[in-house]
């Protein structure tokens, strides 16, 4: 026992250091920088304060705060919605064949640099560009209707993105899940949604929270995507960040911001797990009653 | 009374029949069991019965209504898959519970049930384990008041017992046999092993690539197999093939190679001339050193010499030796079997059967042969 403890510390180490290193000091970091005053040439200053902390009551920060939030969970909803059913389809799918080529199609675009098929769709939405003049032809939208640089061009960008990270984890479980449960759903006289709400949705959580997870984080510090398809009524927070550091060279402000985005982050995702355990320590409790 | 019928079923993968024109009754609150090798058609069969895959031709129709084209889940037949497909999520309560709720069952009845049906399988005290949690015998007994508790007209069972190792086999057999009788609701089962199908069933049929051999109760397929697959299949059998040479009433005389011309009983009615297969089991051998006297003209008296000798304790087996042929023959232990002299290897022995205990064939095929349990001598 103490050998295998002994063993499992040296074997756990180097991802322990790169962790430590490369996740936790410079987290650590921007959490100090947040507390340090910016000094004018965009470099920090002596000394400490909270006056940064303080210029985040800036007025125009809860509506992108608010922006950052239901983007993040649109996306995420519209994503996972799209995901299942393709995971439920690709993973009933017998031809080996077939499933290999649709997974194929969908990561296929990961080859492609990201920063280039955001401006495919900049070209594909363009004001001047054949999408638009077809829906202005056909009646869809008047001609005044911009598609690009507001944040539904954000919103659609972002969930083309985010789609195959959220079909992978999906699928890699539905994959295993053990169809013939459908088959007993249905016998017992369920009906097919319901079979799918009951049993299938529930044998694929896993892959579920693990899609939430990869794509609600990246979503939340979403920049690029708006900063290129979005226009200034479509700022999010990754948005403010970005021009805190790039733009005013005021790093201890964009720490400030990218601490309130963690916290953000990970004070749900903490109380989400909590409440899974409470939930699970309940129904222990519930079965042992019983 | 019939409670389901198949008329003229077929299904085909491809060019692959997998059912030809099968049609069965099932009555009313019986145990029916489908048995035949594995690649017979069984399961396909079953699977057509609970909705899970259309036939290309022929109807089913239960309890007088067609229901060839209703989806599994309007159908009032449920399945005790062979793995017991329980739901791994849930517990063993709303495992049992999961079909009423799916037909919007009042949460009321549901808790006046599911506890009455636990009890029936004897797993009161098992409700809030999971699948994971349970022996294979209690996922079985979940499985079977899943199944139940939706009160179906018929209950399938594909392979229920494949699963268990051979001593909860027997136990989990004698459970479902009670359980029958208790619920009275009539039982499909589906097996390869011909035992089981004995022991439980009221009617066997017996398929054969994708084909019905034989539909009968257990000792109608015993004493009158239609065809030597039938005889192979089920218990231990001796095949011999002779020529009608002489009709006395309802016997015949039949002249086999080597043997003297032996007495049966002709119930096929068989023409001076034709040739026959005929099936003897080796229990209708009466074996002794001494010459049997010969009570009447239907006693057949063989000689022959002892090649082999199997003792099993209630029985022993031997193989004796008549000229080319090797007849199996089982002796039962009446008696005390210290006393009696007993047969050895090499003894010369005489041979008895009646008439009446060997049965024509209508159909024999030689591959058959390789069913029986032939020592390698």
């Amino acid at each position: 026992m103490k050998k295998s403890s002994f063993t499992n510390f040296f074997l756990g180490l180097p991802s322990f250091v790169w962790l430590v290193v490369f996740y936790a000091f410079p987290i650590l970091i921007v959490l100090l920088l947040a507390f340090r005053p910016p000094d004018s040439n965009g470099g920090i200053g002596t000394g400490w304060t909270l006056q940064t902390l303080r210029e985040l009551r800036n007025p125009s920060y809860p509506a992108i705060i608010w922006r950052t939030f239901w983007q993040g969970l649109v996306s995420t909803a519209v994503c996972i919605a799209v995901a299942v059913p393709i995971s439920y389809q690709l993973s009933r799918t017998s031809s080996q064949k077939l499933r290999n080529t649709i997974l194929l199609l969908i990561i296929v675009p990961f080859w492609t640099n990201f920063l280039i098929r955001i401006y495919a769709w900049r070209i594909f939405l363009h004001p001047e560009g054949a999408f638009k003049h077809l829906l202005v032809l056909i009646g869809v939208i008047p001609e005044s209707t911009g598609l690009l640089y507001n944040q539904w061009a954000v919103l659609t960008v972002m969930i083309y993105t985010y789609i195959p990270f959220a079909v992978l984890p999906i699928y890699a479980i539905s994959e295993k899940f053990d169809f013939s449960l459908m088959e007993a759903a249905k016998d017992l006289g369920a009906s097919s949604f319901y079979a799918f709400r009951k049993i299938y949705l529930p044998g694929i959580s896993k892959g579920i929270w693990t899609a939430v997870m990869v794509v609600l984080i990246p979503a939340f510090g979403a920049y690029l995507i708006p900063d290129l398809v979005g226009g200034s009524t479509s700022e999010l927070i990754g948005d403010k960040i970005a021009q805190r550091v790039f733009v005013d060279r005021n790093l201890p402000h964009a720490s400030a911001l990218s601490a309130l985005l963690m916290l953000g982050v990970f004070v749900p995702l903490i109380l989400v797990s909590c409440l899974r355990k409470f939930q699970l320590k309940n129904q222990k409790k519930a079965e042992f009653m019983k | 009374m019939e409670i389901l019928r198949f008329e003229n079923i077929t299904k085909r993968y491809g060019q692959n029949t997998v059912l030809d024109h099968v049609s069965l009754s099932v009555n009313e609150g019986e145990v029916f069991s489908l048995l035949g090798p594995s690649g017979c058609g069984k399961t396909t069969l079953l699977r057509i019965c609970g909705g899970f895959e259309p036939p290309d031709e022929g109807r089913v129709i239960l309890d007088g209504v067609d229901i060839t084209d209703m989806p599994a889940n309007r159908r009032a037949i449920r399945t005790v898959f062979q793995n017991y497909a329980l739901f791994p999520h849930m517990n063993v309560w709303d495992n049992v519970a999961f079909g009423l709720k799916a037909t919007g069952i009042s949460q009321k009845k549901i808790e006046e049930d599911v506890p009455k049906y636990l009890d029936l399988v004897q797993l009161t005290d098992y409700a809030a384990r999971k699948p994971g949690q349970l022996s294979g015998g209690q996922r079985q007994r979940v499985a079977i008041a899943r199944a139940l508790i939706t009160k179906p007209k018929v209950l399938l069972l594909d392979e229920p017992l494949a699963a268990l190792d051979l001593k909860l086999r027997q136990r989990m057999l004698i459970e479902l046999d009670t359980l029958h009788d208790d619920v009275g609701i009539t039982f499909i089962f589906v097996t390869h092993d011909q035992q089981e199908a004995m022991s439980i069933s009221d009617h066997i049929a017996v398929l054969r690539n994708g084909e019905i051999e034989q539909i009968g109760t257990p000792p109608e397929l015993y004493e009158a197999p239609r065809t030597s697959f039938v005889a192979a299949f089920i218990g231990d059998t001796n095949f011999f093939e002779g020529k009608v040479s002489a009709i006395n009433g309802d016997y015949c005389s039949l002249n086999i190679e080597d043997f003297p011309p032996l007495r049966l009983f002709n119930d096929k009615k068989v023409p001076v001339g034709r040739k026959v297969h005929i099936s003897i089991r080796p229990e209708k051998f009466m074996i002794s050193h001494v010459k049997p006297e010969k009570t009447d003209a239907n006693t057949n008296l063989l000689q022959g010499k002892v090649e082999e000798v199997i003792y099993l304790g209630s029985h022993t087996r031997y193989w004796v030796r008549v000229q080319a042929w090797r007849i199996s023959v089982i002796k039962q232990h009446c008696g005390y079997a210290l006393d009696e002299r007993s047969i050895n290897w090499g003894d010369d022995v005489w041979l008895k059967f009646e008439a009446d205990n060997a049965y024509m064939l209508d159909h024999y095929e030689e591959n058959d042969e390789n069913l029986l349990a032939l020592p390698d001598l």
